[in-house]
C-alpha cells in the first residue's frame, strides 16, 4: 500500500491520504490515536517541565509533520518516501507516550507500596488487553491458497506453505541436481515463498507484472489475441495468473505448449482446482501433485512418478 | 537439528554483540551501570564493521565462499581477540550485570518471561505478511548463497543483472545473512526468520528498559513503562502503515530495526543529553547506532533527521542547548553523508555496472 503523491494533486492526496489513514486502521488502532492524542494534550498541560518537552512538545510536532497530509504530500513527492515516512516516525513517541502517561499516573499515588502494586496489576491488565489487536492481525498474514482463521502456526521449521516445500523437492527430484536452474511458471501465491526457499527455480516474471493479472478473468477473447499477436509471456501470465472464467471458454492447448516452449519453461505449477489446469496438463506430464498444486514437466518425457 | 543450528547462530550472535559491546564500554570509560545498552551498541558496531569491510568485496564479485570464509576469521578471531584483551572489563560488565539482576530481581524475571512469551508468538506464527517484500528481501539471500555471488541475480525473476540494485546495494544486511547461512551451512531462511527477529526484538527492549530506567526510579513504574510501550506497539499492529507491523510480521527485513532499535535509542540517547549534555557515552551510543543502522536499512537517512527535528524543541530553554545542538548534527551528519552517496549512486556518477 502506497501514496503516490507523483499521481496525484495536493486536495486529491489529501483525500487519499485519510482514506488510507483511517480505513487502515482497525477500532483499537484509533483508539490508540486518538488516546494518543488526548496524552499529548494532558502532558502539555500537566506534566512536568521535561515531559512537556519530551512527550508533549517534541511528539506533538512528530505527530502534525507525520500526520499531516500536506507535509507528507510535498515530501513523498520531492523526496520518494511514500507511506514510509509516517509508518516509522509515528509509532515510537507514541508507544513511548503511553508508556510515560501510564507510569505518570500511577505515580499520582502517594503511598509508595500502593502504587507500585497498582503499577504492577496496571501491567498485567493493559498486556493482556493487547494481546488481542495483536492476535486478530494474524488472520491478515499469508497462508497460500488455505483459508486464514487466525493464529496458524507456521507449517514448517523454514516458515514457508507446506506446498511451497513440496513443489521445490518434486522439482529437484526431477532434474537431479540440486545445483542446476530451471525455468517454471507458477502463479503470484507461490511466488511470494518460492524463491525465499529454493533459488535455482526461477520464473523470469516480475510481481508487478503477476500482481496485474490477479485480478482480471479469463476471457476467451483476450487469450485469443495475446496468441494471435504471439505475446507469449503475456499469455503465460494471464493464464496462470487470472482468475477462472465464469462461464465456460475454449483455448486450444497447443498454443500453450508453444508458448512455453518459445520462453523454454521447463516446469509448470498450477492450482489444481483450476480452470487452466487440464490445457497445462495437455502440455506435459504430471510428475507430482502437492497439497494444493501440480507439478507438470513441460514436453511429453517420461514421469518419474 | 536446523532449530538447534538457529539456537547457535542466536548464541554466537550474543556474544558477539556483547564482545563488541565491551570495546564501546572501553573506549567510553563509562563507569554507569548501563550494562543494558552494551548488546545494542556491540550489534551496531559489529554491523558497521561488516558494513564497511563488505562493500568492495560485493563490489569486485568475490565469491561467497571466499567471503564467508574470511568473515568466518575476522568474526571468530575478533571476538576472541576483544574477550582476552577486555577481560577485566567483561569482568566488571557481569559483576554489575550480577549486582543488577540482585536487586532488580522481578523487573528483570519479567522482563525474561515477556521477552520468551513475545520471541514465542513472533517464532510460532510470524508467517509472511501479505506483500511482495518476502520475495525480494528474503529471495535475495537465497540467491546470493545459490550463485555464490552478492547481489548479482534479480531475486525476483531470477534472472542475472547488468547493474547492482541501487537500493539494495548499500544494505548489507542481506549480504551478512547469506554469508552467515554460508559459515554455519544453513539455509538462509532458518537465520532470517528464526535469529533476527527475536535479536531486533530483545535489543529493542533493552533500549526500551534502558529509557524507563532513566525516566523513572521507582521500579514498578520502570516495568510499567516498559509495559505501557509495549501494548501501544501490540495494539497498533492491526494497521499495515505502523511500523509496529513490522516489529511482530516483517520483521524479515533489516527496516525492522529502525522501529523496533533505531528510534527507541534516539529517544534514550537524547533524554541523556538532555539531562548531561556532556554524556559522552550517550553521544556515541547515538552516533554508533545511527552509522550502525545503515547496515541494516538505508532509510535511517530521511529518519534520523525527522526524528531529530521533532526533538530539537525539547532542547530550548536549556542550559548548554548550543551544546545539545551540536550533539544533534553530529547525529545527522551521518545521515547527509550516506544520502549524498545514494543520491550519487541514483545518478549514476557511483557506478554500480557489475563487471
Amino acid at each position: 500500500m502506497a501514496i503516490n503523491a507523483n499521481n496525484s494533486s495536493l486536495l486529491e492526496f489529501y483525500k487519499i491520504f485519510w482514506n488510507i489513514v483511517l480505513g487502515d486502521m482497525g477500532p483499537v488502532c484509533r483508539k490508540v490515536l486518538y488516546g494518543y492524542l488526548a496524552l499529548v494534550i494532558l502532558i502539555l498541560i500537566f506534566g512536568k517541565k521535561e515531559a512537556r518537552k519530551f512527550f508533549g512538545i517534541s511528539a506533538a510536532i512528530l505527530l502534525v509533520v507525520c500526520l499531516n497530509p500536506f507535509s507528507v504530500y510535498y515530501i513523498s513527492k520531492y523526496a520518494d518516501l511514500s507511506t514510509r515516512y509516517f509508518r516509522f516516525l509515528w509509532l515510537p513517541p507514541a508507544a513511548l507516550t503511553y508508556g510515560y502517561a501510564f507510569a505518570a499516573a500511577v505515580n499520582l499515588i502517594r503511598q509508595k507500596r500502593v502504587s507500585a502494586l497498582l503499577a504492577y496489576a496496571v501491567s498485567v491488565v493493559i498486556l493482556v488487553y493487547s494481546v488481542k489487536p495483536l492476535t486478530s492481525v494474524t488472520s491478515r498474514l499469508y497462508t497460500g491458497v488455505s483459508p486464514n482463521p487466525g493464529m496458524q502456526m507456521i507449517d514448517n521449521v523454514y516458515k514457508v506453505e507446506n506446498d511451497t516445500l513440496q513443489i521445490c523437492n518434486i522439482i529437484e527430484k526431477d532434474k537431479g541436481d540440486p545445483a542446476v536452474t530451471v525455468k517454471a511458471l507458477y502463479g503470484y501465491e507461490v511466488f511470494l515463498d518460492i524463491r525465499t526457499y529454493d533459488a535455482s527455480i526461477y520464473s523470469g516474471l516480475s510481481l508487478k507484472k503477476q500482481n496485474k493479472y490477479r485480478s482480471r478473468k479469463l476471457r476467451e477473447k483476450r487469450l485469443n489475441k495475446m496468441s494471435g499477436n504471439k505475446k507469449y509471456k503475456k499469455l503465460l501470465n494471464y493464464l496462470i495468473n487470472a482468475q477462472d472464467p465464469d462461464r465456460e471458454i475454449r483455448f486450444d492447448p497447443d498454443k500453450i505448449a508453444e508458448a512455453l516452449e518459445e520462453k523454454a519453461y521447463q516446469y509448470v505449477i498450477v492450482q489444481t482446482d483450476r480452470y487452466v489446469m487440464p490445457w497445462f496438463e495437455a502440455c506435459g506430464t504430471i510428475i507430482g501433485v502437492t497439497d494444493h498444486y501440480t507439478v507438470i514437466k513441460v514436453g511429453k518425457q517420461n514421469s518419474l512418478m | 537439528m536446523l532449530i538447534c543450528k538457529a539456537i547457535i547462530i542466536f548464541i554466537a550472535y550474543m556474544i558477539t554483540f556483547f564482545a563488541y559491546g565491551l570495546i564501546f564500554r572501553k573506549v567510553t570509560g563509562s563507569g554507569q551501570n548501563n550494562s543494558g545498552v552494551l548488546i545494542p551498541a556491540g550489534m551496531f558496531l559489529y554491523s558497521l564493521l561488516f558494513f564497511v569491510l563488505i562493500l568492495a568485496p560485493k563490489y569486485h564479485r568475490v565469491p561467497l565462499h571466499v567471503l564467508s570464509l574470511v568473515w568466518a576469521v575476522i568474526w571468530g578471531g575478533s571476538v576472541l581477540l576483544i574477550l582476552i584483551l577486555l577481560r577485566r572489563t567483561a569482568g566488571e560488565v557481569l559483576a554489575s550485570l550480577g549486582k543488577f539482576l540482585k536487586e532488580n530481581l522481578l523487573n528483570s524475571l519479567l522482563f525474561l518471561a515477556f521477552n520468551v512469551l513475545q520471541a514465542g508468538f513472533v517464532e510460532l506464527f510470524g508467517r509472511w505478511s501479505s506483500s511482495n517484500n518476502p520475495s525480494n528481501y528474503v529471495a535475495y539471500v537465497t540467491t546470493a548463497v545459490f550463485t555464490d555471488e552478492l547481489g548479482t541475480t534479480h531475486p525476483v525473476k531470477g534472472v542475472l543483472l547488468r547493474r547492482f540494485s541501487s537500493k539494495m546495494f548499500t544494505e548489507t544486511y542481506m549480504d551478512h545473512s547469506a554469508v552467515v547461512a554460508k559459515i554455519f551451512r544453513v539455509h538462509p531462511l532458518i537465520e532470517i526468520r528464526w535469529v533476527m527477529p527475536v535479536l531486533f526484538l530483545i535489543t529493542g527492549n533493552l533500549i526500551v528498559f534502558m529509557a524507563a530506567r532513566e525516566i523513572f526510579r521507582e521500579r514498578s513504574k520502570q516495568w510499567l513503562f516498559f509495559a505501557g510501550y509495549q501494548a501501544a506497539v501490540a495494539c497498533t499492529t492491526g494497521s499495515y502503515l505502523y511500523s509496529s507491523f513490522y516489529m511482530y510480521f516483517r520483521n524479515y527485513e533489516g527496516k525492522t530495526v529502525i522501529p523496533a532499535v533505531l528510534l527507541p535509542a534516539v529517544f534514550y540517547v537524547f533524554w541523556r543529553m538532555y539531562q548531561d549534555p556532556w554524556d559522552k557515552e550517550a553521544l556515541l551510543f547515538g552516533l554508533l547506532c545511527v552509522t550502525g543502522s545503515f547496515h541494516f536499512t538505508g532509510t535511517t537517512m530521511y529518519m534520523i533527521p525527522v526524528a531529530c527535528l521533532g526533538l530539537i524543541p525539547a532542547m530550548f530553554g536549556k542550559k548548554r542547548a548550543g551544546r545539545v545542538f551540536g550533539n544533534m548534527v553530529l547525529l545527522v551528519l551521518p545521515c547527509f553523508l550516506y544520502a549524498a552517496a545514494y543520491l550519487l549512486i541514483k545518478a549514476g556518477i557511483i557506478n554500480l555496472v557489475i563487471r
